[in-house]
């Protein structure tokens, strides 16, 4: 069965090309979103297999705090994808224990990679 | 007779008297009018000082301060958060074992506020009494001026920051973009030209993305860089279960910006076609790239594979390709000299270059 994925990701050509990989990798693309507001009702709703979040999204909540809400309230796998990379950022990253954390510019062969293994022990 | 030389000595310790005072006014005078804070400590008490420390606290005369310990005229703790009190012990107990002792200090004026002061004590042994000589320099203007440009240093780095960030993220989009419209396309020459392209791009956002991780914004550590970047290209070129090695050799060499990014393009180019023509589909090869420091700002890299090796009858600067245009071009960009070395196996290459300032 193929897995399900949910893209959190503001800008729109990054979101395309997380699309475009996502496909590639024979996995479902469950929405794409460019900031957290409807993302509970998602979460209801669906079965989400893994989450790809942005950092710096749009609306109130950035990448950390949906993170919070999300392994509160409906626990459910996250990759990181990040343009921060400073210490800081790194750290509070970290604090909401996500699958992997990607740093920008993503290494394409890597990210696909990784998200194979991933996937692989979701089973 | 004894009248005369009695009237003489009378004369001459009037004299002398007249001296004496004239120095002693002139000394108190010295002391008194001068636009240094002075004030003399005894028994862990300020006893005397002059007008211009009445003037810094802002009290209509001395006798309302004086005799007291330093600790009174400042607040209860220091800024280290120790107690005025025992710390002022402490100074005072170091500046006579020392001769003399120079600290900052924070005292409270007559309303209230507290400021900034360099502290200079100088013990003074007089007769049997110990004096300490103290001399306060407010540092209230200095450190407003010092926070002034820390606080602007702040702003600059934050910008220089962001403007890394976007410059990355910017670079970011474009090959996402060049990515996308690779995929829309199967034949497979079109989508290598397309993969060279973000290969290149890549090779300046990761110099982007170092600086912004940097502490200094201005330079980046070369071997981290080039192992991000290589490992890179045979993870994109040969799989990420490839059988390529590498062999990285680089002494913490950090360079500029403007050596950076065309030194990084021009490895770049090299590697990619080591790559594609030097080691055959999934043949094992290795990639060695080692970078010296010759002498300040003079540099050595040899890069190379030991694949089958690119025949080179041509010389290389009529050869067409946009790879090997792009390497002349940013190796005399490098003021460098670049050769071909044919003692070893393979593919090799040495680039004599020198940092360039901008």
């Amino acid at each position: 069965m193929n897995k399900k994925i949910l893209i959190v990701e503001d800008d729109f050509i990054i979101q395309m090309y997380l699309e475009d990989i996502v496909s590639e990798m024979n996995c479902e693309v469950v929405d794409t979103l460019e900031s957290s507001n409807t993302i509970e009702n998602i979460l209801k709703n669906e079965k989400v297999d893994l989450i790809l979040m942005d950092l710096g999204i749009r609306g109130e909540r950035d990448g950390v705090d949906t993170a919070k809400f999300i392994n509160e309230n409906y626990p459910t796998p996250i990759v990181f994808i990040t343009g921060n990379s400073d210490k800081t950022t790194t750290q509070r990253i970290e604090e909401v224990n996500p699958l992997l954390i990607v740093f920008k510019p993503i290494d394409e062969v890597q990210l696909k990679f990784q998200l194979t293994a991933i996937l692989k022990n979701l089973n | 007779m004894e009248v005369e030389s009695l009237t003489k000595q009378l004369t001459s310790l009037k004299e002398e008297n007249r001296k004496l005072t004239e120095k002693s006014l002139r000394y108190e005078m010295l002391f008194e009018l001068s636009e240094d804070a002075i004030l003399v400590i005894e028994d862990n008490t300020f006893t005397d000082c002059n007008h211009a420390v009445v003037k810094m606290l802002g009290y209509k005369n001395k006798n309302q301060f004086l005799n007291t310990h330093p600790s009174e005229l400042s607040p209860e703790r220091q800024p280290d958060g120790q107690l005025s009190f025992e710390k002022a012990q402490h100074m005072m107990e170091l500046a006579i074992s020392n001769g003399s002792h120079r600290f900052e200090w924070i005292h409270t004026k007559a309303n209230g506020e507290d400021f900034p002061v360099e502290v200079w004590l100088s013990a003074i042994k007089y007769q049997d009494r110990l004096l300490i000589n103290t001399i306060w320099r407010d540092l209230t203007e200095i450190k407003k001026t010092e926070a002034k440009i820390q606080n602007s240093l702040l702003e600059k780095e934050t910008l220089l920051k962001e403007v890394h960030h976007r410059v990355k993220n910017n670079m970011q989009i474009i090959t996402s973009l060049l990515s996308l419209q690779a995929n829309t396309n199967n034949n497979h020459a079109i989508k290598e030209q397309f993969n060279a392209c973000q290969y290149r791009i890549n090779s300046m956002a990761t110099i982007h993305e170092m600086l912004y991780q940097s502490e200094v914004f201005s330079k980046i550590e070369y071997g981290s860089y080039l192992q991000q970047l290589i490992t890179h290209l045979i993870n994109s070129i040969k799989g990420v279960d490839n059988n390529i090695t590498l062999h990285l050799q680089s002494d913490d060499i950090n360079l500029n910006i403007d050596t950076a990014i065309p030194l990084g393009l021009l490895i770049n180019e090299i590697v990619t076609n080591a790559l594609k023509y030097g080691i055959k589909n999934n043949e094992a090869g290795i990639i060695s790239v080692r970078l010296d420091k010759v002498e300040d700002m003079h540099y050595r890299l040899e890069v190379g594979d030991n694949g089958v090796g690119i025949s080179e009858t041509n010389n290389s600067t009529t050869k067409k390709t946009l790879g090997l245009k792009l390497i002349n071009r940013l190796s005399s960009q490098l003021r460098g000299k670049f050769e071909r070395d044919n003692s070893k196996k393979g593919t090799h290459y040495i680039l004599n270059f020198t940092e360039l300032i901008s």
